[in-house]
């Protein structure tokens, strides 16, 4: 299998900036449809501080992947220009809307509409992130990742680990337990995870095939393609399994072990997804 | 205003690396970085005859790249802190600001002549930058003065292209130059310049990485 130590800390900040935004957005989904009482609503509070500490580990990771994090406020320097500072820029502001919320959560402060809105200004704000974090990637030098399915992905796991891994949480503190009080909510989540899992599966797909297609300048030593085929195929294994596992969850919640299973195998798709990206890191040139 | 770049015969090169090693010595580069790097490029086969003979198209040529300088250089716009830069002032040499560079690495993803690295001992960038303090003070590049062959050169671009009229910017596994517009000129060997090339593969993958 293709060794890729040097890109683990972006793989894992990718993998958990998306799954902490993509949270908020099945956040906004349940609380915009679900028709929760006060008490799932303080318990969905509460647990909800996870997304922002995923969050938070995601940044940690990003910085061990710097050889110099002490010169990190240059990146000041060219925001609007540089589409990495834009990508940095967009993520504090996601993380910081985040921690608010969180924060107005835990005081009672989320009452109404409010709590709609104020998901939805965080769950907008990681749609943003996602889309930044897959222009940062659009080099012109590297045919593979130079395409929208690098913007697609970065969505596909918003809307699939994150959405699932949010829409648990909900089910956990009474999504599934009121099926026809909740169903709307339900159904909105079911969807939009399938949606996602569309996106990050074939987004994967094509990456990898764009990847297969570049020409092999190499001998034989190092065949990036083929090292590749492994983390392909856990991939979509795992992405599978998780939304099998997920709808399941999502749609009844005597089937809480399922919500567990999928949560985890997507916490897996969204790694080995984002490990064959980083895998058709193939140059045009040397 | 004067673009430096160098000239390197491929017909000359031996591939023996005293231009790889003489800039590590110069700039005490550590295990894993070389700011020059030669690759060595192998391709063709060994046919047999039904008769116990056999002919050969095999072909090996060497290819020694250290900056380009590109007039477009894809490092420099990816680099979130402008670490990463063209000095315009001087002969257009694209240099690394060490005292802003965070070592995120998009540098080398983006140089499609595979030619910065992150020295994470040095905790920034690196990479060939034409040896512009010799430059300054009057003497030549390290690798150009210590190549054996006298096969590397540098001068100002236009003035190397008109030295040079049929001399190109681009052999293989080059990229195509007109992506980054690099700013090197190279006289390529019978074999770098046959059409045979195109297939030909770099035979030393893990030294050039």
């Amino acid at each position: 299998m293709l060794e890729l130590t040097g890109e683990m800390p972006l793989l894992l900040f990718t993998e958990f900036a998306g799954i902490s935004g993509g949270a908020f957005i099945a956040l906004f989904i349940g609380f915009a449809r679900g028709g929760f009482t006060k008490e799932e609503l303080r318990r969905i509070d509460v647990w909800s501080v996870l997304f922002p500490i995923l969050a938070l580990v995601a940044i940690i990771c990003a910085f061990f992947h710097l050889a110099n994090p002490g010169n990190a406020m240059n990146v000041m320097n060219t925001i609007g220009r540089s589409p990495l500072a834009n990508e940095i820029l967009v993520f504090g502001i996601f993380f910081v809307l985040s921690v608010i919320y969180w924060i107005i959560a835990i005081a009672g402060g989320l009452k109404g509409a409010f709590r709609v809105i104020a998901a939805g200004i965080v769950a907008a704000a990681a749609i943003v992130l996602g889309v930044f974090t897959g222009l940062a990637y659009l080099f012109p030098t590297v045919p593979p990742w130079d395409t929208p399915w690098t913007i697609i992905q970065m969505l596909g796991i918003l809307f699939f680990p994150g959405v699932l891994t949010g829409g648990y949480l909900l089910t956990t503190c009474g999504l599934a337990d009121n099926i026809y009080e909740h169903e709307p909510a339900g159904w909105a989540l079911r969807i939009v995870m399938t949606i996602g899992a569309i996106a990050l599966i074939l987004s994967t797909c094509c990456i990898f095939g764009l990847g297969a297609l570049m020409p092999k300048i190499t001998s034989g030593a190092v065949d990036v393609v083929g090292g590749a085929i492994f983390p392909f195929v856990m991939a979509m294994v795992f992405s599978i399994v998780a939304w099998f596992c997920g709808w399941r969850a999502l749609k009844d919640n005597s089937k809480r072990g399922w919500g567990a299973v999928a949560v985890v195998c997507a916490f897996f798709s969204a790694y080995w997804c984002r490990y064959v990206f980083y895998a058709m890191q193939i140059s045009i040139g040397l | 205003m004067a673009q430096f770049a160098f000239y390197y015969d491929n017909s000359r090169c031996t591939g023996c690396k005293t231009c790889v090693m003489a800039c590590k010595d110069y700039y005490d580069s550590p295990l894993g970085i070389a700011y020059r790097k030669v690759y060595d490029i192998v391709g063709g086969a060994w046919n047999e005859h039904g008769d116990g003979s056999y002919d050969t198209d095999t072909f090996l040529y060497h290819l020694s790249l250290g900056c380009q300088n590109c007039t477009d250089p894809a490092c420099v716009p990816v680099c979130p802190t402008t670490a990463m830069h063209k000095d315009d002032a001087d002969q257009g040499i694209v240099k690394i600001d060490e005292t802003k560079c965070i070592g995120c690495g998009f540098c080398v993803i983006a140089c499609p002549y595979n030619v910065p690295q992150i020295d994470r001992e040095a905790g920034h960038a690196v990479k060939c930058e034409a040896c512009y303090q010799r430059l300054a003070d009057g003497k030549e590049p390290v690798c150009v003065s210590s190549c054996p062959l006298r096969a590397l050169d540098y001068g100002d671009i236009d003035a190397l292209r008109a030295a040079h009229p049929d001399a190109t910017d681009q052999i293989h596994p080059m990229p195509a130059g007109d992506i980054t517009h690099p700013n090197v000129v190279i006289k390529p060997s019978p074999a770098a310049a046959a059409d045979a090339a195109k297939t030909g593969v770099i035979a030393n993958p893990e030294e050039v990485d």
